[in-house]
């Protein structure tokens, strides 16, 4: 449940859960087994949970796809961000880049002097034409285990989190107690 | 598209309750156990065989001395369990007749959804590029308010960003604040409700 409300809020892609989704898709199919042989109420039971956890597995992969459809070149590219992604995740992301350039020479690249063709280029200012996501973004978050005092700026006070404590900030000041477990984002 | 807009932009109201359901409620059994998650007392309560005991916060008593102190200037946000607009909508639909007076605690929760509102936007105004401290709100909350403070906390960002690439656009952007400095934004902030310590 967890890392379904951290992926939901990050803006970057994170880590994948492959084993949790695995177990779960286990726990998923023994119960499916056990439903048969119980009474009607029991049954019930089992198959609420049955439906909660497909829900929770369901949204969590589309929303990671949702991620990658957007930054589809990027994650390709970036072996920090290759090494999240699933092998069926990274087929698919090969897959829609490979299926967007087509597309995008089809309908005009063709057309265009062979100089302007290229998809990721960088102007001489430093500007990228491939899209990444904005890791500065606003992101709510609520400390779990107490970090204590925490410097957000170098040039700012450090301020102390506490357990239960909640903060809107930029998502990268916050990234490393992200993934150590400290805080989680709501 | 994997998921909608909305879902992107924060959570729908039925997915909060969805999490919601994962807290534990105490019944009144007619079976053997006590204390279960509230999706499984819904599910008994359903199937009438069991009475959900009301959360001790979610009595008329208890929400009228929360609704008061909320009520006081300057105060900071009262502790409520982090799903207490989920888990008061869900008692007030699926189990109103356990409710002690059900009328009355819908319309303080009403009241204090309208106090904290109230207050939430008065933080806007301390909102600054950097990170604001908004302890015990709730998550219903926190989502109705993320798609405006986000978008705030990024344009500051980005106005902070530009005053720092060049003094000609700081000079431009204190002028823009001229009559709500940034200094004062930051004054006001660390002594705020928001931030009690």
């Amino acid at each position: 449940m967890c890392a379904w409300v951290n992926e939901r809020n990050a803006p970057e892609l994170l880590e994948y859960e492959g084993t949790t989704l695995e177990n779960l898709m286990e726990l998923v199919d023994f119960q499916n087994q056990r439903i048969q042989s119980q009474p009607a109420v029991i049954a019930n039971i089992l198959k609420m949970d049955v439906d909660r956890v497909k829900y929770l597995v369901r949204s969590y992969l589309r929303t990671r796809l949702a991620k990658i459809e957007k930054y589809a070149l990027h994650y390709t590219r970036e072996p920090r961000y290759r090494d999240r992604l699933s092998q069926s995740e990274l087929d698919y992301a090969k897959g829609f880049v490979a299926l967007e350039e087509k597309h995008m020479r089809r309908s005009f690249l063709d057309q265009l002097p062979p100089h302007l063709r290229a998809l990721d280029e960088t102007t001489t200012n430093g500007l990228e034409m491939v899209p990444k996501p904005d890791v500065d973004s606003a992101v709510f978050c609520r400390v779990r285990t107490t970090v204590g005092e925490f410097q957000f700026d170098a040039s700012e006070d450090p301020i102390l989190m506490k357990r239960t404590n909640i903060f809107i900030t930029r998502y990268s000041i916050i990234r490393d107690l992200l993934e150590d477990g400290k805080v989680e984002l709501i | 598209m994997a998921i909608t807009t909305r879902q992107q932009e924060g959570f729908t109201m039925p997915e909060l309750e969805y999490m919601a359901q994962c807290e534990d409620i105490t019944i009144v059994p007619l079976h053997r156990m006590e204390r279960l998650e509230l999706m499984r007392a819904l599910m008994l309560k359903r199937s009438n065989r069991c009475r959900i005991v009301a959360p001790e916060w979610l009595s008329y008593e208890h929400l009228h001395n929360l609704c008061k102190r909320e009520d006081q200037p300057d105060s900071m946000f009262t502790k409520l369990p982090f799903h207490y607009l989920e888990i008061a909508q869900i008692l007030l639909t699926n189990a109103e007749d356990d409710l002690i007076d059900s009328q009355g605690v819908r319309r303080l929760i009403q009241d204090l959804r309208e106090v904290r509102q109230s207050k939430t936007r008065e933080g806007l105004r301390m909102l600054n590029p950097l990170q604001l401290q908004m302890d015990n709100l709730s998550i219903a909350e926190i989502n109705e308010i993320r798609p405006l403070f986000a978008h705030s906390f990024d344009m500051l960002r980005r106005l902070d960003e530009l005053a720092g690439s060049s003094d000609v656009s700081r000079q431009q952007s204190q002028n823009m604040f001229a009559d709500q400095s940034y200094s004062e934004f930051d004054d006001t902030f660390s002594s705020s409700y928001l931030n009690p310590e």
